[in-house]
């Protein structure tokens, strides 16, 4: 449904986009992470039609979206980052007008605004100015305006910045429901609990490529060990100095303990190797407590260090 | 065929929604008529006495006010149109219309028709104004005038077609429109008679609004019909065409502008 092969983008100079590739299927959400400049809103912005490529192709339910936009412009829905609405109309007079762009006759847009008014908790001020809404509310209102006309794909970049807690959950409901009716979602953000809660697959965006693309599952499994805190009396033993120490902290007794953290595979097995290994320095031991690794600890391994090997040889050095 | 009734669709689209903006915000009308039946007020008296000292016994001095606020307020149009366009960007809908399917020229004809509307509809005010509270006498007729309003409101409109395409924020468009109107009316004779300041004659030729008030006063004086004023006619209508050509030429969907004062 939306296809992405090999785009470049460079301003002066500076490549922000050195080849990327992507492909999302129809129902499938797709969260696309990156730092911030790592070059979501440029990558969303070529798709949208709103910036030129450099290089590379975007195909748009088989419209070619480079070389015809507006063709493609009828199957897309762009939530772009500002929010971008007539404040001195009501959320009605907006959604009507955005209805009819994209050719929704009469009845079927009475319909779909009543739907998406209605899906995303919109119906009592529906006929407000939209600049006497609150932030949230225009938010909700902002995305109803690129889902009104069903679109193939649904390009969302960083939806609920400024949302409160109720708009956030309404938007990222709608946005799994949405999928689930078999559009092609991209969700660019860089809150990683809403890729989690969406379900989505991960696409993580670093220095201009895509580095990572899979299930969350997958990703955290293959780039995220989860890790065990030993924390000490006094010193940190010699044989755990070379993980990274994360200071030192009193405890109710008065006692200083020193905190490390271990990456390990197997946290029961491993930690039983470490106490080993540890000896009689184990006695010092005041405290263990387990990390189940994340989509963030994934995503900070992946474009913080990028080779995981490193942490590999730290486990096993503890292990023999 | 299903392609051209969609982008008709979506040019009434547009008229509407600008419509609507313009009914959500009524005192900018409010002001465009307002102000020109103002300074008809101001104006009148010293008209009168110009008029009466070029020979026009039985002038009341409206021949010169109301004609020449007419045109140097049909210049109004062009901050109007620059502000449909500009507030785009400011409100952030600009990237929405840009990634929704409609066109450029779909935008421009669906922004320009309510502008020209609305400029019709003020100097329609302005005349019926001029003719009830000032007892404006037209030797010639009504529907004349209204043909030369209908040419002046599409010259001033092309002007500001070219001036949106060509300004990058909304503060140029605002001084050249205000500014512009001030200046060119001025040297066209709308304060006063062309004749008093004669020096200014052949530049206010390169005016629309100069060949607009001669025309209209040829109508009201001489009772001149809408043949004896054919050239008036299609110079208003080259300035309106050449401004949107210009306009067209110029016309960058993808170009940054400032919306915000």
């Amino acid at each position: 449904m939306l296809s992405i092969k090999g785009l470049k983008k460079s301003y002066n100079n500076h490549e922000v986009l050195k080849g990327v590739d992507l492909t999302v299927a129809p129902g499938e959400i797709v969260g696309l992470i990156g730092v911030n400049g790592a070059g979501k809103s440029t990558l969303t912005s070529i798709v949208a039609g709103l910036r030129s490529a450099d290089e590379g192709c975007v195909t748009i339910c088989g419209v070619d979206a480079l070389k015809d936009p507006h063709a493609s412009h009828t199957h897309l829905g762009l939530v772009a980052q500002e929010i971008g609405l007539y404040p001195i109309l009501t959320g009605w007079q907006n959604l009507d007008f955005f209805g009819r762009l994209v050719a929704l006759r009469s009845q079927s847009r009475k319909r779909r605004i009543e739907e998406v008014a209605d899906s995303l908790g919109l119906t009592d001020f529906l006929h407000n100015p939209v600049e006497t809404l609150s932030g949230g509310q225009r938010r909700r209102l902002h995305t109803a305006v690129a889902m009104l006309h069903r679109p193939s794909v649904l390009l969302l970049d960083e939806p609920t910045v400024g949302a409160d807690i109720q708009s956030r959950q309404k938007l990222l409901d709608e946005v799994r429901r949405f999928a689930a009716e078999g559009s092609a979602v991209v969700y660019a953000t860089h809150y990683f609990p809403e890729v989690e809660t969406l379900g989505a697959s991960v696409a993580i965006l670093h220095e201009g490529r895509i580095v990572a693309r899979g299930d969350s599952y997958s990703i955290i499994n293959l780039h995220a060990a989860p890790s065990v805190e030993l924390a000490f009396e006094g010193e940190i033993p010699t044989n755990l100095s070379e993980f990274a120490k994360i200071g030192d902290q009193g405890n109710d007794e008065g006692q200083i303990l020193s905190r490390v953290v271990i990456p390990v595979r197997h946290p029961g097995r491993d930690l039983a190797g470490i106490i080993t290994n540890l000896g009689i320095e184990a006695s010092r031991l005041r405290s263990v407590e387990f990390h189940q690794p994340s989509l963030e600890t994934a995503f900070l391994r992946i474009t913080g260090r990028k080779n995981t090997d490193l942490e590999e040889e730290e486990i096993n050095a503890v292990l023999q | 065929m299903r392609s051209f009734n969609n982008s008709v669709g979506r040019i009434i689209a547009f008229w509407l929604n600008e419509s609507r903006r313009m009914k959500a915000d009524p005192g900018q009308f409010f002001v465009l008529v307002m102000l020109p039946v103002l300074m008809i007020t101001a104006l009148t008296p010293m008209a009168l006495a110009v008029l009466r000292m070029k020979g026009y016994s039985n002038a009341n001095g409206a021949e010169q006010s109301v004609p020449g606020m007419a045109v140097l307020f049909s210049f109004t149009s062009t901050t109007i149109l620059g502000g449909s366009f500009f507030r785009e960007h400011h409100w952030n809908t600009w990237e929405r219309l840009r990634a929704s399917p409609a066109l450029p020229f779909e935008i421009i004809l669906g922004k320009c028709g309510p502008v020209f509307v609305l400029s019709m509809c003020q100097l329609s005010i302005v005349w019926c104004v001029g003719i009830l509270a000032f007892h404006l006498h037209i030797s010639g007729s009504l529907f004349t005038i209204a043909i030369l309003t209908g040419f002046l409101s599409w010259a001033t409109l092309g002007i500001g077609m070219a001036l949106v395409a060509l300004c990058r924020t909304i503060d140029q468009i605002g001084i050249i429109g205000n500014i512009g109107s001030m200046v060119l009316g001025g040297l066209s004779g709308a304060f006063v008679p062309i004749d008093l300041h004669s020096s200014s004659g052949m530049v206010a030729r390169f005016s629309p609004l100069f060949w607009a008030l001669k025309a209209y006063q040829s109508v009201i004086f001489e009772g001149k019909g809408i043949l004896d004023n054919g050239f008036a006619c299609l110079l208003l209508f080259g300035f309106g065409t050449v401004g949107f050509l210009v306009g067209a030429a110029r016309f960058r969907m993808a170009d940054a502008k400032i919306g915000r004062t």
